[in-house]
């Protein structure tokens, strides 16, 4: 058998089957130069393997292990902030969570003035519930109904998922999603139905006056939140 | 342990093998964040019972791929004279650098090879699952990096 070299990098990976693995051996056993040739192939191994072993005793840098932290905040595209593409397609991921996956998970990414339609679940909260009167046991509940510039906004929370959605042409579009907790620990929410503090924030920009009272609330949702 | 805490423990692995990627520790790290920003966005896309790390570098390697895309649209290139910054402590610098500046050399698709294999230690299928290739793809990647990092570093 010839011995290649793809054979005697295998071999010192020990990626090498047990039969040509003794085939190498054999060969290297008789042969000078093949034996060097195996050491050539050990050294660079261990050359790559120990030159870059120092970074891994290095202190992680906090911003790190912060991004690994729960509740990362995906804000929506606006007309005055550009977001990476990525961040709009992980957005695009969490509302598929409530919606009922009815927003592509692998599609292209929704863009600057990108239509994120409520469906399913979320939807069907956002017509129905008063945030007045909360549904207990729902998957998605209602936390703040108000008025901006545009009509009608709710703010909404889900188990993974929190975040505003304004009515927009006989529908609701979701203007903002934030990723959740799953687990207990939080730094954010200690109860599943607490809205996080960067969704209320955002509702208090958009917001024109009070947030809607009990009777406010169902004469809109009376009116169609028209 | 809790997903978020297994990343965490394998940050110093994403570290490492982005430096090995990168010019310098700096985009190194910020490659290791948006790696692990989108693998937090994604985790429902996570399969339980599969390896944690191949999926995280996976992720970490398209990051890679799109940004590497990027810059060459931009027109900005790595010049292998400017590797080597992004070695960590090093018992011989000299080395070190020889190194970073080979393997700054390589094309992307062999270095990347070349860096989870002998640099992480995944085994050859683990590797070709990080980079959604067939084993035999990546065994002519790993062959073709080696032998150009040998001619390079004269060993």
């Amino acid at each position: 058998m010839s011995i290649t070299d793809e054979m005697l990098m295998a071999y010192v990976d020990g990626e090498l089957p047990e039969a040509q693995r003794m085939a190498v051996d054999s060969a290297v056993a008789a042969d000078p130069a093949l034996f060097e040739k195996l050491e050539r192939h050990r050294r660079l191994r261990a050359r790559m393997g120990g030159v870059f072993a120092g970074v891994l005793h290095e202190p992680v840098p906090e911003r790190l292990i912060a991004a690994a932290r729960p509740s990362n905040v995906v804000p929506f595209p606006s007309r005055h902030r550009a977001v990476p593409a990525w961040a709009a397609m992980a957005a695009c991921v969490a509302i598929g969570l409530v919606a009922g996956l009815s927003v592509p998970r692998f599609g292209p990414a929704p863009t600057i003035g990108s239509d994120l339609r409520a469906h399913g679940q979320l939807a069907t909260a956002l017509d129905k519930q008063l945030a007045s009167a909360p549904a207990h046991g729902a998957a998605v509940r209602v936390g703040l109904t108000f008025r901006s510039a545009d009509g009608y906004c709710r703010t909404f929370t889900e188990k993974t998922v929190a975040g505003l959605a304004c009515r927009d042409g006989g529908g609701w579009k979701v203007r903002m999603a934030v990723a959740q907790a799953a687990g207990p620990a939080s730094d954010y929410r200690t109860a599943a139905s607490e809205t996080p503090p960067q969704v209320l924030e955002a509702a208090q920009n958009l917001m024109v006056g009070e947030p809607l009272d009990a009777k406010a609330e169902a004469d809109a949702r009376a009116r169609g939140w028209r | 342990m809790a997903f978020e805490q297994e990343i965490v423990a394998l940050l110093p692995r994403l570290r490492r093998l982005a430096r090995v990627l990168t010019r310098d520790a700096t985009s190194a790290d910020d490659l290791v964040q948006i790696a692990v920003e989108r693998a937090l966005t994604r985790r429902d896309q996570w399969r339980d019972g599969t390896r944690l790390d191949s999926w995280v570098m996976r992720i970490m390697k398209n990051a890679w791929i799109d940004e590497t895309r990027s810059r060459a649209r931009w027109g900005k290139v790595i010049e292998g004279e400017d590797a080597g910054l992004n070695v960590g402590a090093s018992s011989d610098p000299a080395d070190s650098l020889a190194i970073a500046q080979a393997m700054a050399k390589l094309p992307d698709e062999q270095r990347i090879a070349v860096a989870l294999v002998l640099v992480d230690g995944l085994s050859y299928a683990d590797a070709a699952d990080v980079l959604e290739i067939p084993p035999g793809t990546l065994n002519s990647r790993l062959v073709r990096g080696r032998m150009a990092l040998m001619e390079m570093l004269d060993q």
